[in-house]
């Protein structure tokens, strides 16, 4: 294990993390410090552990092997993880066990919320900081550390041979700073739309840095469907659409004024279809069963259709009661997931097109067995050991989903409530459990909300630098290789 | 596309089953039941009927010199079995006991191993029948082609592609260098567990006509029943050890069986899939006695017996039960439902996902993990001491993703229907990998009585697309595969 390199870049990540309390603590100064003890602790905490790692890591090396990439990216996420936890750990109004739950819910911008519904506003404001921040360390992640790790799922596809990844520093920091400006960008201007819809005070920031990071959740503070007005689902709607896309994508577009990209588009263009066919099918059949008037049930369809398939969950109305088949697309939809390159979770469209067009080929090939087929997306056609990777990645991600399911039956609840329960955590949904069964995680025994931050976890890290950890260490202990 | 080559052995296999029909009129003779008597020679006489006119289109038509392409052994072996399915649902409709759809259904799960029943009450029906329904298992068990290939001299060297077309797992490989050799070697190991285990069951207790009809469905397995309530009035545990014994034995490759003949014992410890079948077995039980145990408080033994049966019976795809699984703990109903996912080995009667694709997913992912580590590693997947290409590892992990397609569609189109989502699921899995029962509604004592006509057709298409493993089905609806002109 790399010392010097892992405290560098856990140091320089502490820092930003340090900073984000600054947002919590002036809004108790502005209520008259309540509640600011928990984040003045917080504070000198993190910003002593940042301090320590800066200085000892200031002499690392410049390149991350496949080794370190794999420890940074579980180190990392845990360390966030623990950070998050902090506040509300300190406030003492949270044991340590749902403390921790809380943290990586909003991490993992999952939006599962333990939060007592009279909380005070700035432990919600925390969430929404920390759910912000879960979402641009996903997208630094991406287009930094997750290529070595992952065994190219799809990546490559999706960023073309333009955008290639590298295992130096300098070039990472490049593209994370890209990236994120990209995602404060959106959140930005979430934020004055919603302002402009008719939010007040620090509202439009939190439902903004909620939406883009696609955390969303309960609706606590009654943004959407409030006095009827639309304008705020409208904003969410357009900032989820938005959030969809590839955000590098989004950058390069801009800075090189290309707008007719098409590898990037091709992904784009499905996920809308899919938006536009699943939000029609499913407007036509809530008027149909009586459920609400036409226009209610073309808003409340889309609204939702977009906010599954974005991952976020934010919900306008009681889902528990659509009907069966309007709740099953939406929980299918969590699983697809946004385009490469987006916060959102689930399996991302790119790799749900290749695995559709390797089934077509497939069929033609019981006709034609030796014949040679190219799965072409866009513009360039994928190489086939991508395509063998791409597949792999499926099974590991319905086995670990499945594993989870089981994990969280032992909890005592039915099968069915565990299965709604797993999509939520996996796909970073959290609404999930809406649609299914009635239980919250509030319930459940320590030991499965501890397996649950878990799973929760390796669904933003791809699972797979879970496994490459796993063996490094096997293979170190055997002392082999 | 040789239509007429088609007609000709399509004309053969009529012939075939009007032959196979000729068991339960002779029963039906023996114990004097004029209608079913009746019925069955009426059967018999339209097989000879359509073998005719069969026939006539292809005549002339020297079977085994002219020769087929990949796609008229598909037609063959899909087609087959629908008219299979056809001929054999129609006993169920003259005797009036059923609508015809659910004639139609039945015969399909009586041919696809599934064995769902829609039939409410099966004990008032004539034992000529309860027969046919059994034989329609066994004979779907190892594959009408299959048997077909044995019995029948005339095939020569086309029979490949039929063999391959209904032959389940992923590498379609041979043991003896004759098709029509393989087809006999399977087809006598078949024929001898099937003896084996009847003679069994008579010695555990049961009559000679349950005896006989229970052990075709269980080497078949399939799962269907002469009594409403399966098994469980016997209430015998000699008679589930000996169920259990012979359901893993079913669930082995026959392929493996037809090398051990002739190689010895050995080769069955040696064969990597079925021994992870077994531990998987195994591991299952062990997770679901301790959740019933602590759980449900269910006693010791009790818990030994009803897990060890129900573990073996779902994982075989062969669905006997002798306890409400539906109301076991949620752990223990989501262990069963993955041993219905995962299904038996490649090769056997059972159906499901295959543990041999399983495996060969489980090693893709390590060799990912190991060149992701040293690059530069060259790394080959094993399986039965065998290196796997990895065309047919993709092959594994592409069947894997249609497999769950398929089940999400039709868990859909099910709920769509009205079904409940967890039933839908669970009845999707279920059928699709031949088993049998699901949870709620059609839950572990239910049948298929209860889902609505568009749902029962559906899992008809859907019971096709399990046992002949999705691609071939899916082939025979493309409208590219029918066109008359050679070429593509």
């Amino acid at each position: 294990m790399n010392q010097p390199l892992m405290m560098y870049l856990l140091g320089r990540a502490s820092v930003v993390m340090t900073a984000s309390l600054l947002l919590p603590l002036a809004r108790c100064a502005y209520d008259g410090w309540v509640g600011a003890g928990a984040f003045f602790v917080s504070f000198l905490l993190m910003g002593g552990a940042s301090a320590v790692l800066v200085i000892e890591g200031r002499v690392h090396k410049r390149q991350l092997s496949v080794k370190d990439a794999a420890q940074f990216i579980f180190l990392f996420w845990t360390w966030l993880a623990f950070f998050g936890m902090l506040p509300f750990l300190c406030s003492g109004q949270m044991e340590l066990v749902p403390a921790l739950f809380e943290s990586v819910s909003a991490v993992t911008t999952t939006g599962v919320s333990l939060l007592p519904a009279d909380a005070p506003y700035v432990m919600w404001l925390w969430r929404g900081v920390l759910s912000w921040l879960g979402g641009a360390a996903f997208l630094v992640t991406f287009v930094t550390v997750l290529p070595q790790v992952s065994g190219c799922f799809g990546m490559t596809l999706a960023f073309r041979r333009s955008m290639f990844f590298s295992s130096m520093l300098k070039p990472m920091d490049h593209l994370s700073v890209q990236i994120l400006g990209v995602y404060a960008g959106i959140t930005i201007f979430s934020g004055i739309l919603y302002a402009l819809s008719g939010l007040e005070g620090l509202d439009p920031l939190l439902a903004a840095m909620l939406t883009t990071s696609t955390a969303g959740g309960k609706d606590v503070f009654n943004w959407f469907g409030a006095d009827g007005n639309p304008w705020p689902e409208c904003t969410a709607a357009l900032t989820m659409l938005l959030v969809c896309g590839n955000l590098l994508r989004y950058w390069r577009t801009f800075q090189r004024r290309e707008f007719g990209d098409y590898y990037g588009n091709a992904e784009m263009k499905f996920f809308l279809s899919m938006v536009v066919i699943f939000g029609s099918f499913m407007t036509m059949h809530l008027w149909h069963s009586g459920l609400y008037d036409f226009s209610t049930s073309m808003q409340q369809a889309f609204f939702h259709v977009l906010s599954f398939a974005s991952t976020t969950g934010f919900s306008s109305s009681i889902i528990s009661q659509w009907p069966d088949s309007e709740r099953f697309f939406l929980f299918l939809l969590a699983f697809v997931g946004g385009c490469m390159g987006s916060p959102t979770g689930g399996l991302k469209v790119m790799r749900l097109i290749v695995l559709f067009k390797l089934v077509a080929i497939e069929v033609r090939r019981t006709l034609h067995p030796h014949m040679i087929a190219n799965v072409v997306v866009g513009q360039e056609s994928v190489p086939a050991k991508i395509m063998g990777r791409i597949l792999s990645f499926f099974f590991l991600y319905m086995a670990a989903f499945f594993l989870f399911v089981l994990v969280l039956s032992l909890s005592g609840s039915s099968l069915s409530e565990a299965v709604g329960l797993a999509a939520s955590g996996f796909t970073s949904l959290g609404s999930s459990m809406g649609l299914i069964g009635k239980e919250s995680f509030l319930v459940m025994p320590d030991a499965i909300k501890i397996f649950a931050c878990l799973f929760m976890l390796l669904a933003r890290m791809e699972i797979f630098a879970f496994l490459l950890l796993v063996q490094i260490y096997f293979g170190e202990v055997r002392k082999k290789w | 596309m040789n239509f007429n080559l088609i007609a000709a052995i399509l004309s053969t296999m009529s012939l075939t089953a009007g032959a196979a029909l000729a068991a339960p009129f002779l029963l039906a003779v023996y114990y004097g039941e004029p209608m079913g008597g009746a019925d069955f020679l009426l059967v018999m006489l339209i097989c000879l009927i359509i073998s005719f006119e069969f026939k006539r289109r292809g005549r002339n038509l020297n079977p085994e010199t002219t020769s087929l392409v990949v796609r008229e052994g598909i037609a063959i072996t899909g087609l087959g079995w629908i008219l299979m399915s056809l001929l054999g649902m129609l006993p169920y409709l003259f005797s009036g006991y059923m609508t015809p759809l659910d004639c139609f259904v039945e015969s399909v799960s009586g041919f696809s191993g599934t064995g769902a029943t829609v039939i409410e009450d099966v004990e008032v029906l004539p034992r000529s029948m309860l027969l046919w329904r059994s034989l329609t298992n066994w004979i779907g068990g190892l594959g009408i082609i299959v048997i077909f290939m044995a019995i029948l001299p005339q095939m020569g060297r086309n029979a490949m592609y039929m063999f391959r077309a209904e032959s389940t797992g992923p590498t379609k490989d041979r043991q003896l260098p004759r098709i029509r050799d393989n087809a006999k070697a399977l087809f006598l190991i078949y024929v001898a567990f099937t003896a084996a285990c009847v003679l069994t069951y008579m010695l555990c207790g049961l009559g000679w006509f349950s005896a006989l009809n229970h052990g075709l469905t269980t080497i078949a397995t399939g799962g269907f029943s002469i009594y409403n309530d399966g098994i469980n009035v016997y209430n015998n545990p000699a008679l589930e050890i000996c169920m259990v014994f012979f359901m893993l034995l079913s669930s082995g490759s026959f392929a493996m069986y037809v090398v051990a003949w002739r190689k010895g014992w050995h080769v069955i410890s040696q064969n990597t899939e079925f021994r992870i079948y077994l531990i998987l077995n195994v591991v299952a039980v062990l997770f679901i006695i301790s959740d019933l145990l602590i759980e449900m408080g269910m006693g010791v033994l009790d818990a030994l017996r009803y897990t060890i049966f129900h573990v073996a019976s779902i994982s075989s795809t062969t669905a006997f039960v002798t306890y409400d699984f539906d109301s076991w703990p949620a752990f223990s109903k989501g262990i069963l439902l993955l041993l219905m996912f995962m299904g038996g080995c490649a090769g056997s009667t059972a159906g499901g996902l295959k543990i041999s694709r399983m495996v060969l997913m489980v090693k893709m992912l390590r060799s990912i993990v190991q060149q992701k580590l040293h690059p530069q590693m060259v790394y080959q997947v094993k399986l039965n001491g065998q290196v796997v290409p990895e065309e047919v590892l993709f092959s594994a992990a592409r069947f894997f993703f249609a497999y769950v397609m398929v089940d999400i569609i039709f868990a859909a189109f099910m709920i769509f229907d009205g079904i409940p989502m967890v039933e839908a699921v669970s009845v999707a899995v279920s059928t699709l990998g031949s088993v049998g029962p699901g949870f709620g509604l059609e839950g572990a004592m239910s049948t298929y009585a209860l889902l609505p006509p568009a749902s029962k057709a559906f899992a008809c298409i859907v019971m096709f697309l399990g046992r002949l493993e999705i691609f071939t089905v899916i082939a025979l609806f493309t409208p590219e595969f029918w066109r008359r002109r050679k070429g593509w």
